[in-house]
């Protein structure tokens, strides 16, 4: 019975021999596992930075289009916040995490830890590092560019971002007169269209426009149209360079 | 043969590696057997095993180079087995298996307790040896490789890339659902 194994291995080994010494199984190069590792590094790093970009881009944007004061202004704020958050932007940015962590898991490193520690794990470093992104003038000067029609690719993010959205009763402007309950504005678009005009702004009775503002400053109002006036429900001065 | 039973598989890897066809022999006759045997248990009804342990040897020296001599050389090649042999299962099922592990989601405390083992091991094996076509491969693979492979958990992590306290977790599991099987099966344990 062993002898029949021993043989019976022995055959086994020698058709495997006869493959590799007849040239028909040859050995991969080192160079073929080197590119193929860089392949896959330099991936993981790219993936990696466009998540961190991405994230960088949401706390920006925010920002930047003034809809975090959106949080300040009640729940009627807090729901039109969730409309105007950049939810896509989020998604592929997670898909992006969910692949990077694919890419991950095939290095000790990666197989090593729980996939929900990983993932919390990459979630942190990159909202750390994309908030670090965002402090710098990296955006901004994106969005300048992109402002003065001097960004060919990816203009599109940037454009219309301090812009008002009568959709979704955001508006942007200057304030160019006061007068008791109510002021008017001129739209601040950073663009040439049709909403660079003037608006009337009503706030709820006994609310006194003068004590918050006054001619010349810059106002982030959310609000609803009505026989062509913003009757708002929120404003917020803006600081001159927002 | 005898005059290599000194050296490390490590070291007929590196051979091979510069060139040594032969020694890539020496490394088929030392786990020729034991993949059969893993392959046996884990794709099991498959009378084309013998193709799949070829496939095994085949890739692995197909891959020989990416191999890095300065880690142990069984977990490298029992991850080549583990991948082909999930493909062979692939292949003849129309199951779709290793969809999702939700044992690989969070952290598990499991020590792996060698008096524990000791103790179990004889027993286990023969439960294991008995027959494991009823349960999951995942579970299947986990125990031939513990039990029937006498590997550790250190080196069924790196073959399986999952947590090494996944390991611990999936083995409980399966030997339970075992033990259930043959409960059901009315077979004496």
């Amino acid at each position: 019975m062993e002898q029949e194994n021993n043989t019976q291995n022995n055959s086994f080994k020698q058709k495997i021999l006869e493959k590799i010494e007849t040239g028909e199984v040859k050995m991969r190069s080192k160079t073929f596992f080197f590119l193929r590792v860089s392949f896959l590094v330099v991936l993981a790093v790219m993936v990696f930075v466009l998540s961190v970009l991405l994230v960088s881009y949401i706390l920006f944007s925010l920002k930047a289009a003034g809809h975090l004061y959106l949080l300040g202004f009640g729940f009627r704020g807090f729901y039109e916040f969730l409309l105007v958050f950049p939810w896509f932007v989020l998604i592929i940015d997670i898909l992006l995490l969910v692949f990077f962590d694919w890419l991950v898991k095939r290095w000790k490193l990666g197989y090593h830890s729980p996939i929900i520690y990983l993932f919390s794990g990459s979630v942190v470093l990159i909202v750390l590092l994309g908030s670090i992104v965002d402090r710098t003038s990296f955006h901004q000067s994106m969005m300048y560019r992109a402002e003065n029609r001097n960004l060919p690719m990816m203009s599109s993010f940037y454009n219309g971002l301090r812009k008002s959205h009568r959709e979704y009763g955001i508006f942007r402007g200057f304030v160019t007169a006061i007068d008791m309950n109510t002021f008017t504005i001129k739209h601040s678009d950073y663009d040439i269209d049709s909403d660079d005009g003037l608006s009337r702004v009503v706030m709820p009775t006994n609310f006194d426009v003068r004590a918050i503002l006054q001619v010349g400053d810059q106002v982030f109002i959310a609000g609803d149209v009505v026989n062509g006036e913003i009757r708002a429900y929120g404003i917020r001065k803006l600081n001159p360079d927002e | 043969m005898n005059s290599h039973t000194d050296i490390s598989d490590e070291e007929l890897a590196r051979l091979v590696q510069n060139g040594d066809k032969e020694k890539f022999g020496v490394l088929m006759e030392r786990y020729s057997t034991k993949l059969f045997r893993y392959g046996r248990k884990f794709i099991s009804g498959d009378d084309n095993i013998e193709d799949v342990v070829q496939d095994v040897f085949i890739k692995t020296y197909k891959n020989i180079k990416s191999f890095d001599t300065s880690q142990k050389f069984s977990p490298w090649i029992y991850r080549i087995a583990h991948n082909t042999y999930i493909n062979a299962i692939k292949k003849n099922s129309l199951n779709p298996m290793y969809l999702f592990d939700f044992d690989t989601l969070i952290s598990h405390t499991v020590v792996e307790d060698p008096i524990v083992r000791e103790r179990e091991q004889k027993e286990m094996k023969e439960i294991v040896d008995k027959g494991l076509s009823q349960i999951e491969p995942k579970y299947r693979e986990i125990l031939v490789l513990y039990y029937i492979e006498e590997l550790s958990y250190k080196e069924i992590s790196d073959i399986l890339h999952i947590p090494i306290g996944t390991v611990g977790v999936r083995i409980m599991r399966a030997k339970e659902i075992l033990k259930g099987k043959y409960k059901e099966m009315k077979i004496e344990i």
